[in-house]
């Protein structure tokens, strides 16, 4: 009937209910199966119910004791020890246990389980470490120090099997007090292997409990009882235990004080004995030593002796060293005195005969010279008496006329004076005439009256008057030499002075003159000549006499010459003989020298035998004193020893004692399952990640699906409106009519609801249960049993969501009247929208987008549809990608952006003083370690208003350091917060989980301490784990104890790594080093775990993206179909197929966008939700998603747009042309 | 040859299960270009086959289609859509205008992908809708839409008009005025127009009337003198 008509519809409605259903119950079912599958597997191996340890050991009384509580079904007690087990070149830490009855059954993989003692089987994941074979020995070693056979048979084990044990369902093995402070592997071995006084632990069955369900309220009831009812003994047994304890212990003190006091007797003998061998030797020694110090004393004196001797014998060479250098030196002198005497001997030799030839040659030369001489003195004298001959004439000529001359002269002047004078004389009488009127006036005017120029004129005259007078006398005087040389004149023969001014002008006489003139000037040269020629002859005797003189001198001059050689040549010789006779002496003086040397070698060698001997002597008394000291010493050593060990004794004793007195009640551990079994609750605690997953992920993906299948379903009653309102005219009643679409919903969604449970509770369980089995590897079966309940609710919820819109829209249409149902639905009216008001856009935009764009906004139903359908599962693949980024970011970030240090080691709180000292001076020495420092680290409990969780109090040393190692950021912004005094810091997990906020108060409970109050300063990123940090000056402000430190954080420097665990190995041998926990084998263990949830994640992905394939086919088939005439009509009019089809896929294409877009936006809002429900108490996960992930989603999403539309492609070729010829139906 | 269309023996023939339907049993007539020819018959009578096939919807199973030259009967599907963009004009009986483009953009529509378009605006004001460009087809009444639909077909200025009962759906008088339309449309553009109907009243305006009858023609006249739209009464 109908189905066939719409199989497609039917189908995918059918579909779409199944994977919805599928998914729902299918993830929701996945937690029940896998506790299911556990406990499976715990009840087969009998896993223990509680798990019962006490400090001190538990006894056989104990075991009894348990089994007699109420709710208990079994008990049995067991061994357990941490050992180290050589792996290749280094060792592993390993659990040794006891096989157990019927506890605990190991699962052998090969071999079989230890049958005797020696024999043990190894956990098969261990063999990852080293390659063991069955038939192997291996020898143990206790990490401690102890003995291992202390407690157990045998140290060396023969292995007879591998296996794995329920205890250890997953890869961590726990941690220990030694080696490297994590177990790798554990050991089973049987009971007899050990050799103990008490069990260490006993395994306890809970009654009733193995019927229920492990994880379930049911089993932790019980479970919880029956801790309870052990609890509630464990005060008396452990203080039974403690009476025990303290009597044995008594006794032993008891023996111990007696051994004590007849030790102390020994001692005392042994102390005097030593104190006679003391004295002995003293005087021993003193003896000795008195010896040595005479024969040192002798040594001494000769010792000088010898050195005195030394130095007078230096002393002495010294001298004759400087007589020697003297004495040469006179030598010296000797010599070059006796060459220079030769060689003037030679130079005199020379000069006498060169001066004998000189004489020979100049001697007669000087002789001849010298008669000579007076020969020419002799014709010298003639010549110039000639010459005086011939002058005097002619000179007496000459003077005669130089007389008539200068009387000729003297009488013109002579003349001429006495005309000038009677000239003057004329003159004066003239003017004395015409003055003498004037004079007789005035000498008649008495003298009185006389004016002055009167007076002066009288003077004048008088003056002029003597003045005449005087020149009358001039004239006298002139006139008589004119007459005494007119005598002369006339003398001379001449009469006149005329006459004789006309001879001297004559030419005889001039004549006359000149001759004799020049004669007397041929005569003067003649008798220079004579002079000069004297002159010459002078000189040359001169020489001849020097010469004579030099001659004689140098003859004088070498016969000095050789009276002084003769004189040095003496010297000389009494020198020589001086210089022989020192040089005899010296050489005497050195043979006395050398004698004495050679006594003086004497006395040192013998001095030397002498210093060789005192030496022996003395370290022979050295020695001896040393041994005597050193047997003393060690006398005395023994003795302290014996005293140390009595005092040590003694205080053991009484540490014994007052330990005895401390001896506290020995602790009783009581855990249940989740509190022993770390990998147990892990187990259970992924069971609850998955329901949290169940709770949100599918109910998303169901909304989709139901929402799909109600559209349909609307849509179909809808396209059949023509059809109910024939049926309704033809009078058909409206449940009847109804009925159809509801059979039909009700088909389909049923159907498809069916389906889905009985594939979906099968197949998604499994996958996820097989996923985590990559964790928990021993865990055999995989139990997937049908859950009714999340059936019944799945189904229930389609079926109604469904039915509901199927009847409401019935509904709808059945109450429109049968008339109007029969004629088509008013079309669709074409509206204007808002994109056309932008012209620009608008115009550029082909009709076909036009109309696409319209279309989009005209079906706004299916737009928003196929956005809700698209945009869901775009959200939820990205939900999917994102949980995976969230999940797997936060181990990086935690372990490299907020907490830095590669490990963190924690010490007992006993730990002294000194051995932390040593710790620390043991870091400070590692080259390879960076950075570290210490912290108090303490679970607390922390409250606020609305709740209470335990968190790690930490308290930095030094605030400084740590935040070197630790990060205190905030996730959201770039602040980085720093530890301030008053305030602390909370991380972001726990603030969530206490409804906190920064600057809001908190109350920490410190089970010693009490509770206080602290502010909230700020709260800083962090994922795994929760802290609250707190400065030590609050520490101890709120506390009023300073905080002891208990870890010690350390970083290794960049590239050293890998030596993070030789420094923690180191660490653990200190004894009160409890443990040490490496931040890569965290991350490790956290990446482990958080693996299995990628799997989860891949389903989670591939079922959105059948989803989202299946919700796009059908809201474009449902296009397609509702379109069909108008699709023919553009065929008929000549589109071509692919212009069609595009016609199409624009619109599918943009709806698949938006859908994509609001997906994105719909997905981070969904993630935040999600991720905070996913997330487990102790771990924040992350809040981002990484772009990838929204690149991926988008892919995915457009990608199987693509598809679809691909397929579509298809079915749009099939439409017939002719539906367009078809009226409208 | 030589006629504008001319149908030589077409055949087709469906495959019912065992049996063989021949919805056109050996059809053949000519038009001549310019003509208005109308197709009557009773239903079923395969009228609507020979529309389909020169409409180049649907392919002959045997004979020949020619039209302007080619035989459209050979022509394969991509051949057949490009001869439907191209040569033929389609105006439906129930219109099938895209109900969210306006008149206007209806006309453009069918333009966008032709070789040589008329005016759309021009078009329209010519088959009476000058006013009425930007309404959308739900705004028009149905004679306004068929309006807009010949427009359509118009506009790509087609070789071949073919209407199917394109009065169907409309009264009267309307119809008569669509007719006119297209009576005009054929004398003042000399477009060869096809129409079929099951209505013979129409005959008398037609230049040529086909008469079919059990998938065969079984009278082919030549009206010379055809009648104006307004005297047909029916």
């Amino acid at each position: 009937m109908e189905i066939r008509k719409t199989l497609g519809r039917f189908v995918s409605i059918f579909f779409i209910v199944a994977l919805g259903v599928a998914f729902y119950s299918g993830i929701r079912s996945s937690e029940p199966s896998m506790r299911l599958s556990g406990d499976s597997y715990f009840d087969k191996l009998k896993l223990m119910d509680i798990k019962v340890m006490g400090t001190m050991g538990l006894t056989e009384d104990d075991i009894r004791a348990i089994q007699a509580v109420d709710g208990i079904e079994q008990v049995e007690g067991s061994y357990s020890k941490d050992v180290l087990c050589p792996v290749e070149d280094a060792e592993k830490v390993v659990h040794m246990i006891s096989m157990e009855k019927s506890f605990n059954k190991v699962q052998v993989s090969e071999g079989r389980l230890p049958e005797k003692a020696g024999e043990c089987l190894i956990d098969e994941d261990f063999l990852g470490y080293g390659d063991y074979k069955i038939g192997d020995k291996i020898t143990f070693r206790s990490g401690n120090g102890e003995d291992l056979k202390e407690s157990l048979v045998t140290d060396t084990f023969t292995i007879v099997g591998f296996g794995n044990s329920p205890l250890y369902i997953s890869f961590g093995r726990g941690n220990s007090t030694i080696g490297n402070g994590e177990v790798s592997g554990f050991v089973v071995v049987s009971k007899e292997s050990f050799d103990m006084d008490v069990f260490t632990e006993a395994y306890v069955r809970v009654e009733d409990a193995g019927r229920e369900i492990a994880y379930t309220d049911k089993f932790n009831e019980l479970s919880d009882a029956a801790v309870a009812a052990l609890e509630d003994i464990k005060e008396q047994q452990c203080s039974i235990r403690r009476q025990n304890i303290v009597d044995e212990a008594s006794e032993e003190v008891t023996d111990a004080e007696e051994t004590l006091a007849e030790e102390s007797g020994k001692l005392e003998d042994a102390r005097q004995e030593l104190e006679d061998a003391k004295s002995t030797a003293a005087k021993e020694l003193q003896a000795a030593r008195k010896k040595l110090e005479d024969g040192e004393a002798q040594l001494a004196s000769s010792r000088q002796q010898i050195e005195d001797g030394e130095a007078q014998l230096a002393e002495g060479k010294k001298q004759l060293a400087a007589q020697q250098s003297t004495l040469d030196s006179g030598r010296k002198d000797y010599e070059s005195g006796l060459a220079e005497v030769k060689k003037n001997e030679t130079n005199l030799d020379n000069a006498e005969s060169e001066y004998l030839a000189n004489y020979a040659q100049y001697m007669p030369l000087i002789i001849s010279g010298k008669e000579e001489i007076a020969k020419r003195k002799e014709e010298i004298a003639q010549g110039k008496q000639t010459i005086e001959q011939y002058l005097a004439p002619i000179e007496e000529g000459l003077t005669q006329i130089t007389q008539l001359e200068s009387l000729n002269s003297g009488l013109i002047e002579v003349e001429k004076g006495i005309t000038d004078v009677a000239n003057a004389i004329g003159a004066a009488e003239q003017s004395l005439l015409e003055k003498k009127p004037e004079y007789e006036r005035i000498s008649l005017i008495p003298e009185a009256e006389r004016t002055e120029e009167e007076k002066q004129f009288l003077v004048d005259w008088e003056n002029l008057k003597a003045t005449k007078k005087g020149l009358e006398d001039t004239k006298a005087g002139l006139e008589a030499k004119q007459g005494e040389l007119t005598v002369q004149m006339q003398a001379a023969g001449f009469a006149t002075q005329a006459e004789l001014d006309a001879y001297l002008k004559s030419e005889e006489f001039l004549d006359q003159k000149k001759e004799l003139e020049a004669t007397k000037a041929k005569l003067d040269t003649q008798y220079q000549e004579i002079l000069n020629n004297e002159q010459e002859l002078l000189k040359t005797e001169e020489g001849l006499l020097a010469k004579e003189q030099e001659l004689l001198a140098a003859g004088q001059q070498i016969a000095d010459g050789k009276s002084q050689l003769v004189e040095a040549k003496n010297q000389l010789a009494r020198a020589k003989a001086q210089i022989d006779d020192g040089q005899r002496q010296i050489d005497a003086a050195w043979a006395t020298v050398r004698g004495k040397e050679q006594t003086l070698e004497d006395g040192k060698n013998q001095l030397a035998s002498g210093e060789q001997e005192l030496q022996d002597g003395r370290s022979e008394y050295e020695q001896a004193v040393i041994d005597a000291a050193a047997q003393i010493a060690d006398g005395e050593e023994q003795i302290a020893d014996g005293e140390a060990k009595l005092t040590e004794a003694k205080q053991d004793i009484a540490d014994a004692k007052a330990e005895i007195e401390k001896i506290e009640n020995p602790k009783w551990y009581v855990q249940n399952r989740e509190d022993a079994l770390e990998e147990y609750k892990g187990y259970g605690e992924n069971a609850d990640r998955m329901r949290s997953i169940g709770r949100v992920f599918p109910v998303l993906f169901f909304l989709v699906a139901a929402l799909i299948s109600l559209t349909t379903m609307t849509r179909m009653v809808e396209e059949q409106r023509v059809q109910i309102g024939t049926m309704k005219a033809l009078g058909y009643s409206k449940l009847l009519i109804a009925k159809k679409y509801i059979y039909y919903a009700l088909l389909a969604t049923f159907g498809g609801s069916v389906f889905g449970v009985l594939v979906g509770e099968k197949v998604f369980p499994f996958i996820i249960i097989y996923a985590y089995k990559i964790m928990y590897q021993h865990i055999p079966d995989i139990l997937v049993p049908y859950h009714l309940e999340y059936a019944v609710q799945a189904t229930a919820l389609a079926v109604l969501c469904t039915l509901l819109a199927t009847v409401l829209s019935c509904y709808k249409e059945l109450a429109s009247q049968p008339a109007e149902l029969m004629r088509p639905p008013s079309p669709k009216q074409g509206k204007r929208i808002l994109l056309e008001r932008v012209k620009p856009v608008w115009k550029r935009l082909s009709f076909i987008w036009k109309s696409s764009i319209r279309n989009l906004i005209r079906y706004k139903k299916r737009f928003f549809m196929t956005v809700f359908g698209i945009g869901g599962c775009m959200a939820l693949m990205l939900v999917g990608f994102g949980l995976k980024d969230c999940i797997f970011e936060i181990v990086e970030i935690q372990y490299e952006k907020i907490q830095f240090y590669d490990a963190s080691v924690y010490f007992d709180d006993a730990i002294t003083g000194e051995e932390r000292e040593e710790i620390l001076s043991y870091m400070k020495n590692q080259n390879a370690v960076s950075k570290y420092t210490q912290a108090r680290m303490q679970k607390i409990k922390a409250k606020s208003d609305k709740a209470e969780e335990s968190l790690y109090l930490t308290v930095p040393q030094n605030v400084e350091e740590f935040e070197k190692l630790v990060n205190f950021g905030s996730r959201t912004s770039d602040d980085v917060y720093s530890l301030e005094k008053d305030q602390v810091i909370l991380t972001e997990k726990m603030s969530q989980l206490l409804d906190v906020k920064a600057g809001d108060k908190i109350t920490i409970k410190d089970e010693d301490r009490g509770e206080r109050e602290v502010t909230i300063g700020a709260v800083c990123e962090n994922y795994i784990g929760h802290y609250l940090y707190i400065t030590p000056e609050l520490y101890e402000e709120l506390f009023g104890a300073p905080a002891r430190d208990n870890s010690l954080l350390y970083m290794m420097k960049e590239g050293q790594e890998n030596r993070t665990e030789d420094v923690g190995e180191h660490l653990l041998n200190y004894d009160n080093v409890l443990n040490v926990s490496y931040t890569s084998s965290l991350e490790e263990r956290m990446d482990d775990m958080l693996r299995s949830l990628n799997l989860v994640i891949v389903v989670l992905i591939i079922s959105a993206g059948m989803l989202a394939f299946v919700v796009l086919y059908n809201l474009n088939n449902i296009n397609i179909t509702e379109r069909k005439r108008e699709l023919a009509t553009i065929k008929v009019l000549g589109f071509y197929d692919i212009e069609v089809a595009s016609y199409v896929y624009r619109e599918n294409i943009l709806l698949t966008l938006i859908g994509a877009l609001a997906g994105m936006g719909l997905g981070k809002i969904l993630l935040q939700f999600v991720v905070v429900t996913v997330e487990v108490n102790e771990a924040m996960f992350g809040r981002d998603i990484h772009w990838p992930s929204y690149v991926y989603s988008l892919l995915f999403t457009v990608g199987f747009s693509l598809f679809v539309n691909w397929v579509m492609f298809f079915k749009l070729r099939r439409i017939d042309m002719v539906e367009s010829l078809k009226s409208v139906e | 040859m030589g006629e504008f269309v001319e149908l030589r023996d077409v055949r087709k023939i469906y495959h019912m299960g065992e049996i063989d339907i021949a919805a056109a049993d050996g059809i053949d007539f000519v038009i001549k270009k310019g003509e208005f020819a109308v197709v009557v018959g009773p239903s079923g009578a395969g009228k609507t086959t020979v529309l389909n096939i020169l409409g180049g919807m649907d392919t002959a199973t045997s004979g020949e289609v020619w039209i302007d030259g080619s035989d459209v009967a050979k022509y394969n599907a991509r051949q057949l859509t490009s001869y439907r963009r191209d040569d033929i004009g389609f105006v439906f009986q129930f219109y099938n205008l895209i109900p969210n483009l306006t008149a206007l953009e209806n006309v453009e529509l069918a333009l966008q992908i032709c070789k040589n378009p008329l005016d759309a605006e021009a078009v329209l004001t010519d088959v009476g809708l000058g006013e009425r460009f930007d309404n959308f087809p739900a705004q028009l009444s149905g004679g306004e839409q068929q309006r807009v639909s010949i427009a359509r077909a118009l506009a790509k200025n087609p070789k071949l008009l073919l209407c199917d009962e394109p009065t169907g759906a409309l009264d009267y008088n309307t119809g008569k005025a669509i007719l006119k339309l297209l009576q005009d449309t054929c004398r003042k553009q000399g477009m060869t127009v096809i129409l079929i109907t099951h209505n013979s009243a129409i005959a008398p305006m037609a230049d040529r009337v086909i008469k079919m009858k059990n998938g065969k023609v079984s009278k082919m006249t030549e009206n010379k003198e055809p009648v104006p739209v307004e005297t047909i009464e029916w």
